[in-house]
């Protein structure tokens, strides 16, 4: 049985893991959407299927979903408070987004009163897919600093591990070198109970569970990494470490949500990335398995990769 | 015979009530070493029962067991506490910390510490002073017992 149906058919309540554990690898299962009093879908790619539970019963009821979300906290609701305000767990290296009733107060917003729904983001670790893009992001053995940029689920994250793990084993004609990555969601490292699950490579130091621009910091000043990979470039905070860090000398690779070059060049922070040439390549990636286009930092396409 | 008997009486009260001051005391102290685990940072409950030993922490491990079994958090609590030989009300106080505990905030977390805590002291204060009463019924039974012993010789 693949490593992810192992793990969540012993978390998730029987009814779905009997589901999940007929499931055919070969579909590539990508999330598991769950809702309070309602069937389960199950996306695979593009395409999605609704699955009832007998005489066409809801799957989840808030008891089921309650105890999952318990489960998924080991039981230590108190530990996972900050992940749970922003919306989501990370658990195994799969982020599982929520949803429900927030509760705000003075302070802010202080988490959920009630969850209704759950998104688990079925993980794979593909080796060697960074593999066919490497001789356009690289030159002379060394990584371009590149960004990928893709909608949501298309595997930007997937393609980011293994251009870290290749550059810090050194492989496919790239020098090693030394990575950091600043990792706030444990997704790169799924690195939430302190271990590491993922394959990083040999020569990776990994800063998680802080914001994304302050472990950025953290890293280039005490880690003297070669590389700083960050995955989701989102906020202001998080360019501004970007540019940092690559007028320091360090080669960034990084992700982004959008679908196009123009999507980028409307967002003011890519604007400014871009201009200052933070980024030699940009690899577009369009969904799982298709063709990726990949753009030099003026936007001209330099080559293509699946 | 008498003055065996007096004696024997006298030092099992004494020693029960001391062993049971003792156990809370021990219990406070994991408390604290609980509290610091959650203050230190993002710690799970089982960490923290793994890293440490004592009553309470077992308590602890057995309560997550439990959960883990498919418990419920009450059954869970009642688990936990099964073993445990406090008083009615103490158990009382300890299965309400542990029902709930594994959906607590680290600041409801707190709270329920400093709770349990406060019923431990106050009951511990009792048995502290039931042990000094404890070892003045122990030196007067010996000495009752030294009276007849003089007496009959």
């Amino acid at each position: 049985m693949e490593q992810w149906k192992t793990y969540w058919c012993a978390l998730l309540p029987p009814g779905i893991s009997e589901v999940l554990a007929a499931i055919d690898e070969t579909m590539l299962l990508t999330e598991i959407r769950l809702r309070r009093d309602a069937p389960m879908e199950l996306v695979f790619g593009d395409s999605d299927r609704i699955i009832y539970g007998n005489n066409a019963q809801p799957m989840t009821t808030e008891d089921d979903l309650r105890e999952i979300c318990a489960r998924l906290q080991a039981y230590s609701a108190f530990a996972w408070e900050n992940e749970r305000r922003d919306g989501f767990l990370t658990v195994h290296g799969c982020r599982v987004g929520l949803s429900g009733r927030m509760y705000r107060t003075d302070r802010g917003v202080l988490g959920f009163a009630s969850v209704s729904g759950l998104n688990i983001r079925i993980v794979r670790e593909m080796h060697d897919c960074a593999k066919p893009f490497l001789p356009d992001l690289s030159n002379g053995g060394k990584l371009l600093p590149s960004l990928l940029i893709s909608p949501p689920g298309c595997g930007k994250t997937t393609l980011l591990r293994d251009l870290i793990r290749t550059a810090s084993n050194g492989m496919h004609g790239i020098r090693a070198c030394r990575v950091g990555a600043a990792d706030e969601r444990f997704e790169l490292s799924g690195a939430s109970d302190g271990s590491i699950p993922f394959d990083l490579g040999v020569r990776t130091d990994v800063i998680s569970g802080i914001t994304k621009a302050d472990a950025a910091v953290r890293i280039v000043s005490t880690l003297s990494p070669d590389i700083l990979a960050m995955d989701e470039l989102n906020t202001s905070r998080d360019a501004m470490a970007l540019l940092d860090a690559s007028g320091r000398g360090v080669t960034v690779l990084a992700t982004a949500h959008g679908r196009s070059w123009n999507d980028l060049c409307k967002r003011p922070m890519m604007r400014l990335l871009l201009k200052e040439r933070v980024f030699e390549r940009c690899v577009v990636l369009e969904s799982i398995g298709t063709i990726s286009t990949i753009l030099d930092a003026d936007g001209k396409e330099v080559g293509r990769a699946i | 015979m008498l003055f065996g008997l007096c004696v024997l009486i006298g030092m099992r009260l004494a020693a029960g009530k001391k062993a049971r001051y003792e156990d809370l005391c021990a219990i406070m102290r994991e408390l604290r070493i609980f509290l610091d685990a959650i203050d230190a940072g993002q710690n799970s409950l089982t960490l923290i029962a793994e890293r440490n030993q004592g009553i309470w922490f077992t308590m602890l491990k057995t309560y997550l067991q439990a959960r883990s079994a498919g418990q419920s958090e009450t059954e869970a609590a009642e688990t936990a506490i099964e073993a445990w030989s406090g008083t009615m009300e103490e158990k009382t106080a300890m299965q309400s910390f542990f029902n709930g505990l594994s959906t607590s905030s680290a600041t409801a977390l707190r709270q329920r510490v400093r709770t349990l805590n406060t019923l431990l002291e106050e009951t511990s204060k009792e048995a502290a002073e039931t042990a000094k009463q404890a070892k003045t019924i122990r030196i007067v039974s010996v000495l009752i017992g030294a009276g007849i012993g003089i007496l009959l010789l």
